[in-house]
């Protein structure tokens, strides 16, 4: 299991983003409040609407596309050598899993666009799962998108070619109603999310009538 | 550098790591015993065979101790950590033991005072028994998990399964003859009971469990696309299945040592009788 003091070694400037989001957990979460093993969020923001670049080379808005749906959304690379590859294994392998709630869908959205080409991207989700969904978009609107999800911005960490990229290593998970209630942070073991997910998947949006 | 195999947080590589601590006590276990035969004079024959079951002893466990499989088990899959673990008690720790000569096995004990704590060991229930819970304990999800974070921990959870190996063999295969069972169907029983059928249990909860049981195998950077819960069943199958040959193979010759020795009795009573 990642420890803090391992986190912390890896680089510079990975230890820089580990404090970063420990801090910005510490105080924008607490550990649970009951419903969820993951970490509760204190006020649950509304998903914003980001429209970025799916696989297809489709516009996918992450609401309007999503709609009804636990929305587990997470920002990585394909070159990351340990975080994202456990994350997306683990989830795959919790909604492989018979009776896991069949309205829960992740977004992976890359943070290094430079290598991850939509072609690049669907060939990695596809070794976790071709419903997994890809997207990209320019740097801009990528910094834009992880601002507004509350996420570290990712940084290169080098300028060597095989670079790699520091970046947040939380899934943010919004209820089919929209609220963003919980966070995962790496490492999260499957009987977590195991739990949650029925939680998620059952806060539907309240109906008008 | 780190002196013993445990948990990592990078992928896996084939990269050969160093652990010189494994060469340290690979080193501490072989130098002494052959100084030891070497002062000693006895049929060469005999010592040959010792010093062969010992050295193979060594080996396998160096083999299943360091690089690559080590620290496989020790850091990324439950597999690896099983056939470990099996590897210590089924092969390295009986080769050891008939490898040690009488003499050698009481200088032993009687250097360390542990005569009495070996003799209470070699009592089948007492051997039986410390290895089971022994194993409950070391394979529980909240032991791996904190001994092999760290070197200290990983190296104390080998030394403690080796010590297992150890044990669980004396009633069957101790240096010193007043230690073992005497009688084929009573060693059979005790083999079959600690090491064949106790074993099965927790190897059925690995086997069958919902979730991946180990922290350090779930979280651990995925080797050659493994799932977890892949690795997990591997495991408790290594576990059910893996002392198999070892265990049944030796009950079959106990087996056929009792036939003959039961039939050389009979073939003798007649003589005795007719003299």
């Amino acid at each position: 299991m990642a420890s803090v003091d391992s986190i912390l070694m890896w680089s510079p400037v990975r230890g820089v983003l580990a404090a970063l989001a420990l801090a910005l957990v510490a105080c924008g979460s607490s550990p649970s409040d009951g419903r969820f093993e993951g970490l509760a969020v204190d006020e649950p923001e509304t998903l914003p609407s980001i429209v970025l670049v799916d696989t297809e080379g489709q516009p996918f808005d992450l609401v309007a596309d999503t709609e009804g749906e636990v929305r587990l959304i997470y920002f990585g690379y394909t070159n990351c050598p340990d975080i994202c590859p456990i994350h997306l294994a683990q989830l795959q392998a919790v909604l492989d899993r018979s009776g896991t709630p069949p309205n829960v869908r992740v977004v992976f959205i890359t943070t290094d666009p430079q290598r991850d080409t939509p072609q690049v991207i669907r060939d990695y989700l596809d070794q976790f799962s071709p419903d997994f969904v890809g997207l990209t978009g320019t740097d801009e609107e990528l910094v834009a998108a992880q601002k507004a999800l509350g996420s570290i911005v990712a940084v290169r960490e080098s300028d060597d070619e095989n670079y790699t990229m520091g970046h947040d290593g939380r899934v943010f998970a919004f209820a089919p109603d929209g609220l963003g209630y919980t966070q995962y942070p790496h490492p999260t073991r499957q009987s977590s999310w195991d739990h949650d997910l029925p939680v998620l998947a059952a806060m539907a949006p309240e109906d008008p009538s | 550098m780190r002196f013993w195999c445990s948990t990592l947080e990078v992928p896996w590589s084939w990269k050969f790591r160093a652990y010189p601590g494994i060469w340290l006590a690979v080193a501490a276990l072989v130098v002494p015993y052959l100084v030891a035969h070497s002062r000693r004079h006895g049929p060469n024959a005999e010592r040959r065979r010792h010093t062969a079951f010992y050295l193979s002893g060594i080996l396998v466990f160096w083999l299943a101790t360091d690089w690559p499989l080590g620290l496989l088990g020790a850091s990324y899959n439950a597999w690896a950590h099983m056939a470990q673990f099996m590897i210590y008690v089924s092969i390295a720790a009986p080769l050891i033991l008939l490898g040690i000569p009488e003499w050698m096995g009481r200088a032993i004990v009687g250097r360390l005072r542990i005569y009495r704590l070996t003799h209470r060991l070699a009592r089948p229930v007492t051997a039986g028994v410390t290895f089971n819970l022994l194993l409950l304990f070391t394979h529980a999800p909240w032991t791996v998990d904190t001994l092999r974070a760290n070197q200290f921990g990983s190296f104390a959870m080998d030394v403690v399964w080796l010590t297992m190996g150890l044990v669980v063999w004396l009633p069957v295969i101790s240096p010193l003859p007043e230690q073992r069972m005497t009688s084929y169907p009573g060693k059979m029983t005790y083999l079959f009971l600690s090491m064949g059928l106790v074993p099965s249990v927790p190897a059925g909860f690995l086997t069958f469990a919902s979730f991946p049981l180990y922290a350090t195998y779930e979280l651990a950077p995925r080797v050659h696309g493994l799932a977890a819960d892949t690795d997990q069943q591997m495991a408790g199958l290594i576990m059910k299945l893996g002392g198999i040959p070892i265990v049944w193979g030796t009950i079959a010759v106990m087996m056929m040592r009792w036939w003959d020795s039961e039939q050389s009795g009979s073939q003798s009573e007649p003589q005795a009788a007719a003299t």
